[in-house]
């Protein structure tokens, strides 16, 4: 017999900390409301027929949003046997708007109000008898995150019978404002009101975190230490471990040579498999560090301070202050940008969002503009910067454009948390099955492209098997590929093959260079820049492509991702290697170039804008 | 007068709210409803938005939506 327990409460009540904590698994918990965006069902750990449902935070459940429809049509479908109403202690008055709904169900309840240590500390006193009169239901102080009174809940959960009722006579209390003044008038009954010792601190700290003067030299602190420390201390983590890795790969390649074993194999399992496993593991140190400093700006609660200080900035994109976390954690790795715009608001600012991501350059492309800086332009850092300034202006322009689409967009009105000791205990989780989750995923499929580009490069038509490059598959494709390239500088077959490369991933693009003929696919700096250009902007690795599609949902938007970007890439590159040629044809003519790629700029905005108008008229009629 | 003319530290009562239904659901999910009382704490350093305090909590709250809050200002004894 199967009892189905629900965990329902307001965004950041600690549902899902209460979750993870009874069933053992690490749902990903978050300090923005929409982290958890469906209903997840797991059975408790010591009983295995009772389930633990977790529920998406919500403050009421006849609203349109998301996540009240979620959890409508979970009532109305699959009604729990007994609900547990996470209550966050400090935000009482609330979060008993939804109890009151809650209790008019009238379906068994027990209240849990969490965050009972910080209560405790701050002297504050939750009258328990009050409650439970007025709820019909137990009531049970707990804290999630340090494992208190849990146990007990889940024993009154599992005993109790009474069904919840709403205990003041309906005909007073029946509209939604008479309810909240219900509240507000009778919030004394329940608690004992005192400024509770975070509050104090959260303001204390908050004068200098959101400070006229002080606020965005933090940030940008916060942000370089963030980016300092997880992709530069991480980058020489990962090239310690690909050292390391490397020399195995060297030893294991002398002991199959003098067992005697087929150079064929060798080679395989030398340059294809290690290599690639080599490339994954360069990866991991700055995906973990990134994961790592994240989590805790979003478990402290300074993630929402950020909101609050680039919303001015973000506005005028349509997007919220909160598309600042995406689109850092995309400098990381694509995958995690992409996946972190879940937490952002509407699904048309969260589509917008994913289209932009991959122009961040990400760090398996700020490897390649590495490696081209350093063998190809004597390790100019101007190449790199360039091109993070151009990703970056490519995203705002992209947002800036179809931001024009009437999006909705909540970030006019959010919570400003109160701010916390990040619990280390739940970041490790998270950042544990991140990795598992990147290591796996796209660790198989860099894997398998290693393999393929290593297969691709020494097998060839008519069964040819060796090491001449241009006997095999690749030189054949790259050299009908080429042609597409030309007008953009990179004309080349060895060009061609590592863009092939780079669909799997970016990394690879250095790879197959290194395999392929170094750097002597490019005539000139300009081609090889121009070929950054693509890189950076055309359409990101296949774990990213594979991610984007699972958060879009849909084909169309995933279609329409692959090619818009593909032209974009295609036509900055375009105009950056024309612009280069007349440069050197005639100076004067840039001035002349300059003015035709404003002029057409103009008449695509203008075309837009005269579709739109016949859209809204088709709409009228 | 308006939630936006509210000077930092003064506290006031919401009287009304001149929004669409979206918006005034979502103010009063938050906490933000007609009666409720609230305290104006800071503006954020690009002078929008706002961030007031609301039953126990504290909110980021636009200019533009401030613009449409109406309020009476309450003086403390």
């Amino acid at each position: 017999m199967k009892t189905e327990i629900a965990l329902i409460g307001n965004p950041n009540s600690g549902k899902t900390t209460l979750f993870n904590r009874l069933t053992g698994k690490a749902e990903k918990v978050g300090n923005w409301s929409g982290v958890t965006v469906s209903a997840v069902k797991y059975p408790y750990k010591k009983k295995k027929n009772v389930i633990i449902c977790d529920l998406p935070g919500c403050y009421s459940f006849n609203g349109e949003s998301k996540d009240e429809i979620v959890v409508k049509e979970y009532f109305n479908n699959t009604p729990p046997n007994v609900i547990i109403n996470v209550v966050d202690g400090l935000n009482l008055e609330r979060s008993l708007y939804l109890t009151i709904l809650l209790a008019e169900l009238n379906i068994p309840m027990i209240i849990a109000v969490n965050m009972a240590d910080d209560l405790k500390k701050s002297g504050i006193d939750i009258k328990l008898e009050n409650l439970e009169k007025t709820f019909n239901s137990p009531v049970v102080e707990i804290s999630a995150l340090k494992n208190y009174g849990v146990d007990r809940l889940i024993k009154l959960a599992l005993e109790n019978k009474k069904a919840a009722k709403f205990t003041l006579p309906s005909t007073l209390v029946k509209t939604e404002e008479d309810k909240k003044l219900f509240l507000r008038e009778n919030i004394k009954n329940f608690i004992n009101k005192k400024t509770p010792k975070i509050e104090k601190f959260t303001l204390r700290v908050d004068k200098i975190l959101l400070g006229k003067f002080t606020a965005f030299p933090i940030f940008f602190l916060v942000i370089f230490l963030i980016y300092f420390l997880s992709i530069k201390i991480g980058g020489l983590f990962g090239e310690f471990l690909a050292n390391n890795f490397n020399l195995l790969s060297l030893g294991l390649k002398n002991g199959l040579l003098k067992s005697g074993a087929p150079s064929f194999l060798i080679s395989l399992l030398t340059d294809g498999v290690m290599g690639g496993i080599c490339s994954v593991l360069t990866f991991v140190p700055q995906i973990i560090l990134l994961f790592l400093f994240v989590g805790i700006l979003e478990q402290s609660g300074y993630m929402s301070r950020v909101s609050f200080i680039l919303d001015r900035l973000f506005g005028f994109l349509n997007l919220s202050g909160k598309a600042v976390v995406p689109l850092v954690l995309a400098s990381g790795c694509t995958v995690t940008g992409i996946t972190a715009c879940r937490a952002v608001g509407s699904s048309c600012e969260r589509r917008r969002l994913i289209y932009v991501s991959p122009f961040i350059p990400c760090s398996a492309k700020s490897a390649v503009f590495g490696w081209f800086s350093y063998n190809l332009f004597n390790g100019s850092a101007l190449i790199a910067t360039s091109l993070y300034f151009l990703g970056i202006f490519s995203a705002v322009l992209f947002s800036f454009f179809s931001s024009k689409e009437k999006s909705e967009n909540s970030s006019y009105a959010f919570e400003i948390p109160y701010l916390r000791i990040p619990s280390f205990s739940a970041i490790f989780s998270v950042v544990k099955s991140k990795i598992k989750d990147f290591i796996i995923k796209a660790g198989t499929i860099i894997l398998e492209i290693s393999i393929t580009v290593w297969a691709l490069t020494r097998i060839g038509f008519s069964g040819y098997v060796g090491d001449n490059i241009e006997k095999s598959f690749l030189y054949n494709i790259g050299n009908i590929l080429k042609y597409l390239f030309i007008p953009l500088g990179f004309g080349t077959w060895q060009a061609s093959v590592s863009l092939i490369s780079g669909i799997f991933a970016k990394e690879a693009v250095v790879e197959t260079l290194q395999i392929i003929a170094g750097a002597g696919a490019f005539s000139n700096g300009a081609s090889a820049y121009s070929f950054l250009i693509f890189i950076l902007l055309s359409p990101p690795c296949l774990a990213s492509l594979v991610t984007a599609k699972k958060e879009l949902g849909d084909n169309k938007s995933f279609i329409k991702l692959i090619f818009m970007e593909f032209f974009f890439a295609y036509s900055i590159s375009l105009v950056f290697y024309t612009a280069y040629k007349i440069c050197l044809f005639y100076k004067w003519l840039l001035f002349i170039y300059a003015l035709a790629i404003i002029l057409i700029i103009v008449l695509i905005i203008r075309l837009s804008k005269r579709k739109k108008l016949c859209k809204k008229r088709q709409n009228l009629n | 007068m308006r939630l936006l003319d509210l000077k930092i530290g003064e506290k006031a009562k919401v009287t009304a709210i001149n929004l669409d239904f979206k918006k005034k659901r979502r103010l009063s999910d938050l906490g933000l409803s007609v009666g409720a009382i609230v305290e104006k704490i800071r503006y954020a350093p690009l002078f929008s938005p706002i961030e007031i305090k609301v039953m126990d909590f504290y909110l980021s709250i636009r200019k533009n939506i401030a613009k449409n809050v109406l309020v009476v200002k309450i003086y403390e004894n």
